[in-house]
């Protein structure tokens, strides 16, 4: 741009030179085009400039640097396992030494079995805070003698006053629930297999001690299908707002600090089938359905993504950001108080035979 | 191209980070080409600007429902991008760049289009000398001068979303601007291009 003091006497050759790819980019003010115009009316030398300014212009213009055809797909293919970052929630550590016999473990080693029910559509994620957050760890301390040992930090359970519960029902599976309510001493509960129809631990005790599931339990385990209610109405939540287009709201937060593992989501109706009648019925009952892999069970997750992808299931990948799988982690998330009674009459209502619906919240206070 | 005139692009981006897959694909598609050049600028390979602008989007996608608006979305993506492309260097630094205006080792020219009024096949094969001319001269300008010329000369960016993204007062811009392309000029003139 050119100073006032300029402005006021007629523009030299030198002066117009330093504009004409402004001018030739439409650029210059209105007042310094049209003395720019009026210059090169009578200049041969600089329209001669000026046309060379405009041409050069117009073949840059042409130089269409297109990005390679696949950076598009490769984008949106990779956005589906990755999450969006919102606020964070807190994540529990659910086995932090991951030493679970793999081989007996099938190919996924925890299926999170989700509920989804018309109940949970009021379901607000701002409710989720961290403060209604639960933590429970379960961790491996034995290997040997396969003992797997829950430990669950009391002050943290007060919060969320969920329970676990342990369940064989059937097919030789086990489940924890949250929201349970039979017997467990406060030293902790020792759970021997699935000979016996129920575990069912309330937090109050399970917290204040460790519960320990034997050697036998933890054959029994194999492939331990583990629910937790909260984490189900989390999940439930986020595939009831996926059909709302707001799943990945949900997704996003479970993923936000999903450290150390990697996930599927899946389908209920593209996971059943997977593991046969191990986890078929449960989601049939609930849904729809994780599986969280461990880092030492890379193999089975390779394997288990060939094997959704072969049968043309819909899923998501759910990655570390750092690609790196430590651990098992779960979510315990309390329901809000609302939710969990609607839930509760709702799983009534709709399925009489559901397990959870017998372990109604409200019964437990 | 007005990207900032798309009026829908507020709507678009609130659908995008509230996780609407088909929202974000709009706006890879409207911005891959600002990513990936930009990043092609400073990174070495095409296969690695390609990575780097596939993770520039994976940043975009993640981030985006943190994205309040407070500066030009074109910036806010524009920023990411040479942030990543900074990010790539660092971890192979000694590694030259090679040109974004380069088609590269692993691959031929890209196809220049055909937008000119040309009266014979002649004069269109010319011109398509001089565009593909205008490419080699200007990778042989310093990467501030690249920069300015791919965002407005190229991409069509306004002045004021440019001097946004550079982070440089509007004279600034159009100053670095006029020297890229007198530059330009002196480097065609000196490879005997006439335009």
């Amino acid at each position: 741009m050119l100073s006032s003091k300029k402005r006021k006497q007629s523009l030299s050759c030198d002066d117009i030179d330093k504009l004409l790819f402004e001018y030739a980019d439409h650029a210059t003010d209105e007042i310094t085009s049209a003395e720019i115009e009026k210059h090169l009316e009578g200049c041969e030398k600089c329209r001669k400039k000026s046309e060379e300014c405009k041409r050069l212009l117009e073949d840059i213009s042409k130089l269409e640097l297109e990005p390679p055809s696949e950076l598009h797909s490769r984008v949106m293919e990779s956005i589906k396992s990755v999450p969006q970052d919102r606020k964070k929630i807190y994540l529990g550590r659910f086995f932090t030494n991951n030493r679970i016999p793999i081989g007996t473990l099938t190919a996924a080693c925890i299926v999170l079995a989700v509920i989804v029910g018309k109940s949970f559509s009021s379901f607000n994620l701002q409710d989720i805070t961290a403060d209604k957050v639960a933590k429970a760890t379960i961790s491996e301390t034995n290997p040997e003698s396969q003992v797997m040992e829950t430990a669950v930090n009391s002050s943290e359970a007060d919060i969320a006053e969920n329970k676990l519960v342990f369940k064989a029902p059937e097919n030789d599976a086990l489940y924890f629930y949250a929201g349970g309510e039979t017997a467990a001493d406060e030293s902790g509960s020792d759970v021997t297999g699935a000979e016996e129809e129920n575990y069912t631990v309330p937090n109050k005790f399970a917290l204040k001690g460790n519960m320990t599931v034997t050697a036998e339990a933890v054959e029994t385990l194999s492939p331990a299908l583990i629910n937790m209610k909260s984490i189900t109405a989390e999940l439930s939540s986020y595939m009831n707002l996926k059909s709302q287009n707001g799943a990945e709201l949900l997704r996003a937060e479970l993923m936000s600090e999903f450290e150390g593992r990697a996930a599927i989501f899946c389908r209920y109706d593209d996971l059943e089938g997977l593991y046969e009648g191990r986890s078929s019925h449960i989601v049939r009952k609930y849904g729809s359905s994780a599986l969280i892999i461990s880092r030492d069970d890379t193999e089975n997750f390779l394997v288990i993504e060939k094997l959704l992808r072969h049968n043309g299931c819909q899923f998501d990948i759910l990655t570390p950001d750092n690609g790196e799988f430590e651990s098992f982690s779960l979510i315990l998330l309390e329901l809000p108080d609302e939710l969990s009674v609607k839930d509760t009459e709702s799983q009534s209502e709709q399925s009489p035979e559901t397990e959870i619906s017998a372990y109604d919240t409200d019964s437990d206070d | 191209m007005n990207i900032q005139a798309d009026i829908g692009e507020k709507e678009l981006i609130a659908s995008a980070a509230a996780g609407d897959n088909d929202a974000f694909g709009r706006i890879v598609s409207l911005y891959e080409k600002l990513v990936y050049n930009t990043v092609k600028i400073r990174v070495k390979q095409n296969e690695d600007a390609l990575d780097v602008s596939q993770e520039v989007f994976i940043k975009i996608w993640k981030a985006l429902p943190n994205y309040r608006g407070d500066c030009r979305f074109s910036t806010w993506i524009y920023r990411i991008a040479v942030n990543a492309s900074l990010d790539f260097l660092r971890k192979y630094s000694g590694e030259a760049p090679e040109n974004i205006f380069s088609g590269g080792d692993d691959e031929p020219e890209r196809e220049i289009a055909d937008e000119g009024n040309v009266s014979s096949p002649e004069e269109a094969l010319d011109r398509s000398e001089t565009v593909n001319s205008v490419r080699h001269a200007i990778k042989m300008l310093p990467e501030d001068m690249q920069q300015v010329i791919l965002l407005r000369d190229i991409e069509g960016y306004s002045y004021a979303e440019i001097a946004d993204m550079l982070e440089i007062e509007m004279g600034t811009l159009k100053s670095r601007l006029n020297r890229a392309r007198e530059s330009l000029k002196e480097k065609l003139i000196l490879l005997n291009v006439e335009f």
